[in-house]
């Protein structure tokens, strides 16, 4: 199995075609494991989502997709610009999107740094899709 | 005359009487032209009396007839009253008031007798007067009397009307003769007046006429001054001229036009401006202009052309002359030739700035102070290093830039130098302009007149910070020097072959287990030396002392106690100022590292598990990476495939694709499984013939999720046509796992620029299959490049560097080879190559 390299630059595209993207809020899953991008959009669209995949944080910045996402699910440990990086970046540009953390490795540190830096919430993987559900209607209905 | 007839009859008697009687009344009013009203009165009643026979007769005039009203009684002097002319009037007047007036006639008793009263009006109304004649008789009066009464009444209106007329005349003419005289006296006045003024006119002609010819001859004076001031104006040696009140010229003298060699009629009037330089003149026509303006006497420089054409700078000079009320009359003014002087002016300038460059160019801070220590003057090194102007710094304001622990001394050392008049110098603080404190070194010189006395003091500064940093830089280095040694266990020494004199480091008398300080001589070296090793050192020695060369042995020493140290010795052969054979060396305890190195071989073995355990640590925190990513696919999936089936209607095609996949994530989470059981059973060297390219991908797949969270960009370039190699697998897969972990660690500190990490099989050229990763790190001194496979070298902060040397160890005792090389870029280059055909 080839490792994937930074060097080709895939989207994985949209939700199914029967679906009116329209009504539905859009998330940005932005993970270089291949196996999420695969698996996320499909409970994504049974949760009432729309959704679209990256698999890297220059990808999603230079998409057009950073106005339309309602809230982003973010893997910390990518090559090039790691997940905390991308936070900084966007909140930089003053683009406010929640963000929810995905990430295997537990490291206090970076759940710690990520809660500051704004997240909304943190997820290990492999996470129940009830927590993500969860995550999400948090994450995006304002208080 | 009157009537006489022979005896006439009684009535014609009377009647002559009243014919008589009434002449005389008509006489009467030329007896009367020109009497006064009393007068008139007076002989009207008396007339009256006489004709009428009367008792008495009253008369009363209004008083516009006669100034004041008038009034007269006449009593008969025959008659039978006894009352005077008072009485009557009181009578009368009694009367009058009384209501008898209205019948008439009218009786009135008066003592025993019966008097019939009886008015008679003057005038028609009454206006003039009144008359009241009393009788006896009293039928008083008949007709006659009545007639003469009227006439007498008529003659005395008239009388006295006339009077009035008169007096009135007479009044008037008073009146006149009054007015005129008044103003006869006061034409005479006015007369007189005028008569004055004249006179007065006639003098101040006489004077004016005087003043004018004493004006002339002033004027002609003048004249004759002014040809004179002419002459002297042309004789002084100055250009000197008058001008107009209003501006222009009147008069050059004759200097100015030699000089100018313009004529007096080219310069006339605004001619002379052609005379001046026509860059100046604009601001000479300004200057002059603002003058006549303000009346102010003023000067201006400005160049004037002399009659051979070269401009020379003139110092124009000009003062209004006044005359007694203010009014300025005319303007005079020089020209003076400043051509020299503004020359010598220039060249001073030139050369003060000069001297200003000269004394700030000078790289020290300089000043001056007179002889009581008061600073007069700082350079512009100096005013620029403190950053503050010169008056803040003069006096004794220099104080407040000095350090305040340094200033103490600094004014004492001042004083005392003042005071023994000798040049002094002092270390001490400066504030710089942006507050920094600098060291400097303050020096200071007297300068003496001719006789001796010291007028001023000169002084510099002189930057010493670095001098004196450095001073303590190397102090400090010294101390960071001798506790490197203490560190390393590396001691230096010196050694002058000549006298055999020998220094050492604190460092080194720890190491001999010395004293410190004691004198060093090769024999007390000899002492500690081991026996073994002695004749080696003697050996040593004697070359030294021959030859000028470096030397290095090792060799042991032997602690009172009976410890053995093995010492590693390096010196250099130096010449000393005086060109005598010196040598400087260190020595290094390397106890230690021998006995490791000695120890080593043994613990190789037990090394490798170890490796391997510590991988495999590594790998634990890999596993649960790769076993989780499976995982997190499958329950992903598998809710996912649980919705999609309780949606209505329930989403079939979905629910097989989400199923397919927890399938396959469920496979590959056990093939990790069985690859990790496999890797950690086995124990001994396998050699198979093995693809080293699916070897790599397992070992890459393994580390990727570690790569990845150290953001490793991974790139593989694995021969398509590797042949096969004999190895053990699970063993050259430890030393690929090694390579891409020291590269990660390599690469662990690098923030400017990708982590790239580039695994790369290939064939070589000397038919070896060659694996090697490259990475962006931050290499090592080639100088290391041997020690990193020493079984204890490391630069790493967890210090296990067994990794290389275990791995160095298989891939030998797999007959290939394994190095190390720094990249062209930045980083290093670590290589292995096996043989395709297993050696002998």
């Amino acid at each position: 199995m080839d490792a994937p390299g930074i060097v080709a630059h895939r989207l994985v595209m949209e939700p199914r075609p029967e679906s009116s993207a329209a009504e539905r809020p859009l998330l940005c899953v932005i993970d270089d494991d291949e196996s999420v991008r695969e698996s996320l959009p499909d409970l994504l669209h049974e949760f009432g989502f729309a959704s679209r995949t990256f698999s890297s944080a220059a990808e999603f910045l230079s998409s057009d997709s950073i106005p339309l996402t309602r809230c982003l699910i973010l893997d910390i440990a990518m090559p090039g610009m790691t997940g905390l990086d991308l936070q900084l970046e966007l909140s930089r540009r003053g683009q406010e999107i929640p963000v929810i953390f995905i990430t295997a490795h537990k490291d206090e540190e970076i759940q710690e740094q990520a809660l500051r830096q704004g997240a909304a919430k943190f997820l290990y993987k492999p996470f129940s899709d009830i927590a993500l559900l969860e995550a999400l209607t948090a994450a995006i209905t304002p208080n | 005359m009157p009537l006489q007839l022979a005896d006439p009859d009684p009535e014609v008697k009377r009647l002559q009487r009243c014919i008589n009687d009434l002449v005389s009344l008509l006489a009467l009013p030329a007896i009367w032209s020109g009497s006064a009203p009393s007068h008139v009165l007076e002989t009207l009643l008396d007339a009256l009396l006489r004709m009428l026979g009367l008792e008495f007769i009253y008369a009363r005039v209004e008083d516009r007839f006669c100034g004041k009203p008038l009034e007269l009684a006449r009593v008969a002097e025959s008659g039978k009253l006894s009352v005077d002319s008072e009485q009557v009037k009181q009578i009368v007047r009694t009367w009058l008031e009384g209501d008898g007036v209205s019948v008439l006639p009218s009786f009135t008793r008066l003592g025993a007798s019966t008097l019939s009263l009886f008015p008679v009006p003057l005038g028609v109304h009454a206006e003039v007067g009144l008359m009241v004649g009393g009788s006896a008789r009293p039928d008083f009066p008949g007709q006659t009397e009545s007639l003469l009464l009227s006439v007498a009444a008529n003659q005395a209106s008239i009388g006295l009307q006339e009077a009035q007329l008169l007096s009135e005349q007479k009044r008037i003419a008073n009146e006149l003769e009054q007015h005129v005289a008044e103003r006869t006296s006061r034409l005479a006045a006015t007369n007189e007046e005028l008569r004055k003024e004249i006179a007065e006119r006639k003098k101040v002609e006489q004077q004016l006429l005087q003043s004018e010819a004493a004006l002339q001859k002033a004027f002609d004076e003048i004249t004759k001054s002014e040809a004179r001031l002419r002459q002297v104006i042309d004789t002084i040696p100055t250009l000197a001229w008058c001008n107009l009140p209003d501006g222009p010229n009147e008069f050059l003298s004759k200097r100015w036009h030699d000089y100018t060699g313009m004529a007096p009629e080219a310069s006339y009037g605004w001619g002379w401006q052609a005379a001046f330089h026509s860059e100046d003149l604009p601001a000479l026509m300004k200057k002059w202009q603002e003058l006549l303006v303000s009346g102010e006497p003023g000067e201006i420089e400005a160049r004037l052309r002399r009659h051979d054409g070269v401009y020379r700078w003139f110092l124009i000079r000009v003062e209004p002359f006044r005359d007694k009320s203010g009014n300025i009359q005319r303007w005079y003014g020089t020209s003076t030739d400043i051509e020299d002087r503004k020359r010598a002016e220039e060249a001073l300038r030139a050369s003060e700035r000069e001297f200003g460059t000269i004394i700030n160019t000078i790289p020290a801070l300089a000043w001056s102070a007179n002889r009581d220590g008061a600073a007069e003057f700082f350079n512009q090194y100096y005013l620029a290093y403190v950053g503050l102007p010169l008056e803040q710094l003069q006096g004794y304001g220099w104080a407040t830039v000095v350090h305040p622990d340094d200033l103490n001394h600094l004014a004492e050392v001042w004083q005392s130098c003042r005071a023994a008049g000798q040049p002094a110098e002092a270390e001490a603080r400066l504030r710089r302009f942006d507050g920094e404190y600098r060291w400097f070194l303050f020096r200071a010189n007297p300068m003496r007149d001719g006789s001796g006395e010291i007028v001023k003091w000169y002084g510099t500064n002189t930057d010493i910070d670095d001098r004196k940093r450095a001073a303590e830089g190397l102090r400090r280095s010294e101390a960071f020097l001798a506790e490197g040694q203490n560190l390393s266990r590396i001691g230096n020494f010196s050694w002058l072959v000549a006298t055999n004199e020998i220094k050492w480091s604190e460092q080194l008398y720890r190491i001999f287990e010395f004293d410190a300080g004691m004198t060093v001589t090769l024999d007390l070296i000899g002492s500690r030396v081991h026996p073994e090793d002695l004749p080696m050192m003697f050996d040593m020695i004697e070359k030294a002392q021959q030859a000028v060369s470096d030397f290095e042995y090792a060799h042991r020493i032997i602690m009172p106690n009976g410890a053995v140290k093995h010492l590693h010795l390096i010196a250099h052969a130096n010449r000393d100022h005086a060109g005598r054979l010196e040598y400087f060396g260190a020595v290094q305890d390397v106890t230690q590292r021998r006995l490791s190195e000695e120890a080593l071989n043994e613990a190789r073995a037990e090394l490798t598990k170890v490796a391997r355990l510590t991988s495999l640590g590594m790998l634990t925190a890999s596993i649960a990476h790769e076993v989780n990513q499976p995982l997190s696919g499958i329950i992903t999936n598998a809710s996912t495939c649980l919705r999609m089936l309780s949606a209505d209607p329930p989403n079939v095609e979905g629910a097989r694709e989400t199923a397919r996949r927890t399938i396959r994530d469920g496979n590959r989470a056990s093939d990790v499984v069985t690859r990790l059981r496999t890797l950690y059973s086995k124990k001994e060297p396998d050699p198979k013939l093995m693809d080293l390219n699916a070897a790599t991908r397992e070992v890459v797949s393994l580390s990727l999720s570690d790569l990845q969270r150290n953001r490793v960009i991974l790139r593989q370039e694995l021969a398509e046509d590797l042949p096969a190699v004999l190895g053990d697998r699970i063993q050259l897969q430890q030393v690929v796992l090694n390579f891409l972990r020291n590269a990660s660690e390599a690469m662990s500190t690098v923030e400017d620029r990708p982590r790239e990490l580039v695994i790369r099989t290939e064939r070589d050229d000397q038919n070896r299959v060659q694996l090697s990763v490259r990475d962006s790190g931050v290499g090592f001194a080639p100088q290391s490049a041997d020690k990193l496979f020493d079984a204890f070298y490391t630069t790493k902060i967890d210090g296990m560097g067994v990794g290389l040397s275990i791995s160095r160890w298989i891939i030998e005792a797999h007959h290939g080879a394994l190095w190390a090389k720094p990249n062209d870029g930045p980083g290093v280059t670590f290589s292995f190559a096996l043989p395709l055909q297993p050696a002998s």
